[in-house]
């Protein structure tokens, strides 16, 4: 069964914006947070698909000004040094970036991006969100047993 | 498996595939596949669709950057630096070449490691694998050098002001786009090469960095999805409207 974050999140993934948009006006609270870290979880199964960790620092700048160039026609929506910053941090290079509006939209930029230019089939895109399920499932549960030892 | 087994592999791939495709074909009045009699869209096509998914696109892709860098040098004509004469093969038909190359590769290395089981040994896949990654690094630096020339022409095309000239600088500047899909592919199958091989020698692939659970406000999330909406819908009337053009 998919959840109803899970479903906006692939709906935004396959173009499907008014759905997408749609769903998100039926959000609870708890829903917001479910899709944000389902958001945080593909956009770190995305970046580990096409970086590795201790690379250029090249190809990664490039590929956010392209991210940028595609998304960002105003050139002030999107940080780059954020940006870049969400992906050093996926790969484990950098310690996470505190969580904002700003930080969602460069992730919802970078993770289209990635994919868009992987070319990626319904089938691989079903795939990412999957693990990025499995990784916001794993971070919750990390998350209660931290609670539970304090 | 070596690199030229591997080339031969995929091309082989994609005619089967092809020939597949059109054999079972799906009659629209009955839905019944014309070659086998099942019920249309049957498993050999899907198998086949499948594989022309896996192999096929890349080729479209690059078949498509190298036209396009080929309709953009012929009408940009004398402004480019280092074109040489008309009959001589260009610099970037070359380098597309080579990419294309690489990523067929690196696609039927990878593809070889999945159905690796019952046909090649660990070294013999290790072999074609490190041929495939030492090619696609070859050709995403080949490919970078070749942007960066289609770049320059592109920006002196541009600068021109001549209607002709302009045309040939946006076809530039698609090829530009469609070569840098090229390498963004080519890296993302150099990573699946690495995971691969660490499969295959038992090293340790470095572990995924756990997700860390949001701390942003439900108030913050939906304020930043509202903004990235905007965005991506932005990009779509953008894409839609370049798609006319």
């Amino acid at each position: 069964m998919v959840s109803d974050p899970h479903a906006a999140l692939r709906g935004l993934l396959a173009g499907r914006l008014r759905g997408h948009e749609r769903r998100l006006r039926r959000f609870t609270e708890a829903d917001w947070r479910r899709y944000a870290d389902l958001l945080a979880g593909a956009l770190l199964v995305a970046v580990r698909r096409r970086f590795v960790a201790g690379q250029d620092r090249a190809p990664v700048i490039r590929f956010v000004a392209s991210a940028r160039e595609r998304y960002d026609a105003t050139g002030c929506d999107v940080e780059p040094a954020l940006a870049e910053a969400l992906v050093w941090a996926a790969l484990g290079e950098r310690p996470p970036v505190p969580d904002d509006a700003r930080a969602i939209v460069a992730r919802t930029v970078l993770l289209l991006g990635l994919l868009e230019d992987e070319g990626c089939t319904d089938r691989e895109r079903d795939d990412i969100l999957a693990a990025a399920a499995q990784a916001a499932d794993n971070a919750a549960q990390q998350q209660v047993d931290q609670g539970d030892t304090h | 498996m070596n690199a030229d087994d591997l080339y031969t592999h995929t091309n082989q791939q994609v005619t089967e595939a092809r020939m597949r495709i059109t054999e079972h074909v799906t009659e629209a009045y009955t839905g019944i596949c014309r070659s086998c009699g099942r019920p249309g869209p049957c498993d050999e096509q899907r198998a086949a669709r499948a594989r022309m998914a896996h192999y096929g696109d890349p080729v479209d892709d690059l078949r498509d950057a190298w036209l396009a860098t080929i309709a953009a040098a012929d009408r940009a004509g004398a402004h480019l630096h280092g074109s040489g004469s008309p009959g001589r093969r260009l610099p970037w038909q070359d380098a597309v070449t080579e990419c294309w190359r690489a990523l067929s590769l690196v696609y039927a290395g990878l593809a070889a490691d999945r159905a690796s089981a019952a046909t090649a040994t660990a070294g013999e896949l290790l072999v074609g694998l490190g041929a495939a990654r030492v090619d696609a690094d070859r050709a995403a630096a080949l490919a970078a050098r070749t942007r960066w020339r289609l770049g320059a022409a592109e920006d002196r095309l541009r600068r021109t002001h001549s209607v002709a000239d302009v045309v040939a600088a946006r076809r530039f500047a698609a090829a530009i786009t469609r070569l840098d899909l090229v390498v963004a592919r080519l890296a993302v199958g150099a990573c699946r090469i690495d995971r691969s091989v660490a499969g295959l020698t038992g090293e340790a692939v470095s572990p995924m960095p756990d997700a860390t659970r949001s701390t942003a406000t439900a108030g913050e999330i939906a304020r930043g999805c509202q903004a990235a909406n905007v965005l991506v819908s932005r990009r779509r009337r953008h894409k839609l409207r370049e798609s006319r053009w």
